[in-house]
């Protein structure tokens, strides 16, 4: 059992770190970025990259992949997002044309990398990290170094970001401007500044968990991002939208029931549980385990 | 395939017919494939590649069948792809036809006990591990722990990992696609299992790579042996070389082969060239069969038969293992 519990950790710190930025750039840009697992399978890119020809060592490799996935962001935003959000009319239409120009973009970045790579999976070699098993307990446990890496790195982060969010300046200005963009402007919030920042840590949290995964995952391929979308959709529905917490605890529950079918129960249904958690927590609790409440003047 | 149009033609082979191959990229998706397969079968092709996916290939054939183009497919070796109709031909050997010979090793190693992981979305894989094994085991006398599919797309094979330490088999079967032998081999070897790991043709030099030594000692049953010394064998990997710097796949031998019977078909069309000449032509090469990459092709119901060979990995290269 306590291998089970160090699995289904291992496999909610993937969530939850697949997961925030994710959350992060829905809650306040009201976008669905269906190009977040292009920008994760970037920042895992840039790893080999650097780590297969550079030799360059994760304490390299890791600020290199957040800072050009944070800007790869940024540009998309800039050229692209903002200017749907400029022309649409209404909130809707700009959610609806940014989610449909996300697909573009991911179509775009995963096609310059499957032609680099010529659709082979490529892997970040042990001299950027060399993943070692750890046994505890006799042989009760085993977990790897960058499994309790990655563990250690998506607690830190949600508690930091969490904490970033509540009680920062730019973390009120975000959340004030998930509800409600206009009013943050009259009252001297720079609306794109804003959204200009909140793509680049979303971004540069999506290079992170790409480099880390990356790594745990042991291959870079063109396509690793989509399956993961679909898990912290459901991440994030079940633990609320916008809500850190929720985004963490989402992500523990889904990968603890998901081991849980794994190890005793039918394996071929551990995806099924990712969307019949979605149906049960949108029957009992239609904004999510975590949902925050907002209140809006008629 | 480029690399066998050069050879026919440097050859002379064809005497002043040449063969033009247009690619089409049917994007993975059974829709893109059926709509390329159509498109081919309206136009003027004579002859269709078929897509190496059996999800696509099997939904393709018997578009082909019904529009009497010939096709010839590589790859996909799911059950359901050569039609009964006549025009379609497959050059690779269904892996059922060579797990008998994976089965015996692992009798002669002395295993008594097996569990299967398998990529349960695919058709190929899923088949070998829940239809062609278990009667195979059975006569070996070997018993199924137990057998566990994922979806393909998993990312984190340690619940899996642990569930077969947890068994702790004398071997377990690993059945997926190329992105998955390595984080499945990882996964298991992390978890402590020391015992044998047994795979299909997704274990390959480039999917064993990112294990490296943890991938060590694991076998496979494969069509293709880049280190046979059968003389079309031994030339089609030196020409692959030099032509690519690297050594081939089975995925290039089967392609390569797959040309030399379009090439054989076409020298034994008699009469008017037409699609259904040419039909008669390959059923004609098949029937003879050939020596190609893959060895001594031999076709039945102008399907490859193969016994296959076995194959380990050192760490970082590919061995043959010796028959005994």
């Amino acid at each position: 059992m306590i291998q089970v519990i160090a699995d289904s950790l291992s496999l909610g710190s993937v969530y939850v770190l697949f997961s925030l930025g994710l959350s992060l750039s829905w809650s306040v840009l009201g976008l669905l970025n269906l190009a977040y697992g292009a920008q994760f399978m970037l920042g895992a890119y840039f790893a080999y990259l650097f780590g297969e020809h550079v030799h360059a060592s994760l304490l390299v490799v890791l600020p290199v992949a957040v800072v050009a996935v944070a800007a790869t962001s940024v540009i998309a935003d800039y050229f692209v997002f903002r200017w749907l959000r400029i022309r649409a009319g209404t909130p809707v239409e700009s959610e609806l044309a940014m989610l449909v120009a996300s697909i573009g973009l991911a179509a775009v970045a995963e096609t310059i990398v499957q032609n680099a790579t010529d659709g082979n999976s490529e892997f970040i070699p042990s001299s950027t990290y060399k993943v070692r098993t750890l046994g505890f307990g006799g042989s009760t446990l085993h977990i790897t170094n960058i499994q309790l890496l990655m563990t250690v790195v998506a607690i830190v982060l949600t508690i930091a970001f969490a904490a970033f969010v509540k009680w920062t300046r730019f973390g009120r200005a975000m959340r004030a401007a998930a509800v409600d963009p206009a009013t943050c402007e009259l009252l001297g919030v720079n609306a794109n500044r804003l959204f200009s920042v909140t793509m680049a840590i979303s971004g540069g949290m999506a290079g992170l968990a790409g480099v880390l995964l990356g790594i745990d995952l042991t291959n870079v391929q063109f396509q690793m991002g989509d399956p993961l979308v679909t898990k912290a959709f459901a991440v994030i529905i079940i633990g609320g939208v916008g809500s850190i917490a929720g985004a963490a605890v989402g992500g523990y529950l889904l990968a603890f029931a998901e081991t849980l079918v794994v190890v005793y129960g039918p394996s071929t249904y551990q995806d099924a549980i990712s969307f019949a958690l979605i149906i049960i927590v949108l029957l009992v609790r239609p904004t999510g385990l975590f949902a925050q409440r907002r209140w809006q003047r008629s | 395939m480029n690399l066998a149009v050069k050879a026919i033609e440097a050859s002379h082979m064809l005497g002043s017919t040449k063969i033009q191959i247009t690619y089409k990229d049917t994007q993975t998706t059974q829709a893109m494939a059926v709509s390329e397969a159509s498109a081919a079968a309206d136009s003027n092709t004579d002859a269709i590649f078929g897509p190496v996916l059996s999800t696509e290939a099997v939904a393709v054939a018997p578009i082909v069948e019904s529009a009497k183009i010939p096709t010839i497919f590589t790859q996909a070796g799911g059950p359901g792809v050569v039609t009964p109709g006549g025009y379609v031909f497959r050059v690779t050997a269904p892996q059922s036809e060579y797990q008998p010979k994976m089965v015996a090793y692992l009798k002669s190693k002395g295993v008594k006990t097996v569990t299967m992981l398998f990529d349960a979305t695919v058709p190929t894989t899923a088949g070998i591990a829940q239809t062609t094994l278990p009667p195979l085991f059975k006569t070996a006398g070997i018993t199924i722990k137990g057998s566990y599919g994922w979806s393909e797309g998993t990312s984190d094979f340690s619940s899996y990992a642990t569930k077969v330490a947890a068994e702790n088999p004398d071997a377990v079967g690993v059945e997926g696609i190329t992105t998955e032998p390595s984080p499945v081999i990882i996964a298991l070897r992390n978890a402590g299992y020391k015992g044998i790991i047994f795979g299909g043709t997704s274990f390959q030099a480039f999917t064993l790579k990112a294990a490296g030594q943890q991938a060590k000692g694991v076998v496979w049953a494969t069509d293709f042996d880049q280190n046979s010394t059968f003389p079309q064998t031994a030339a089609f990997v030196k020409a692959y070389e030099a032509a690519y710097g690297g050594a081939p796949l089975d995925y290039a031998a089967e392609g390569y082969d797959a040309v030399y019977l379009l090439a054989y078909g076409l020298k034994d069309v008699t009469g008017t060239f037409s699609r259904t000449a040419l039909q008669a032509g390959l059923a004609e090469a098949a029937k003879t069969g050939f020596s190609g990459a893959l060895g001594m092709d031999v076709f039945v119901n102008q399907d490859l038969t193969e016994t296959g060979y076995l194959q380990t990995y050192t760490g970082s290269a590919v061995e043959t293992v010796p028959s005994s």
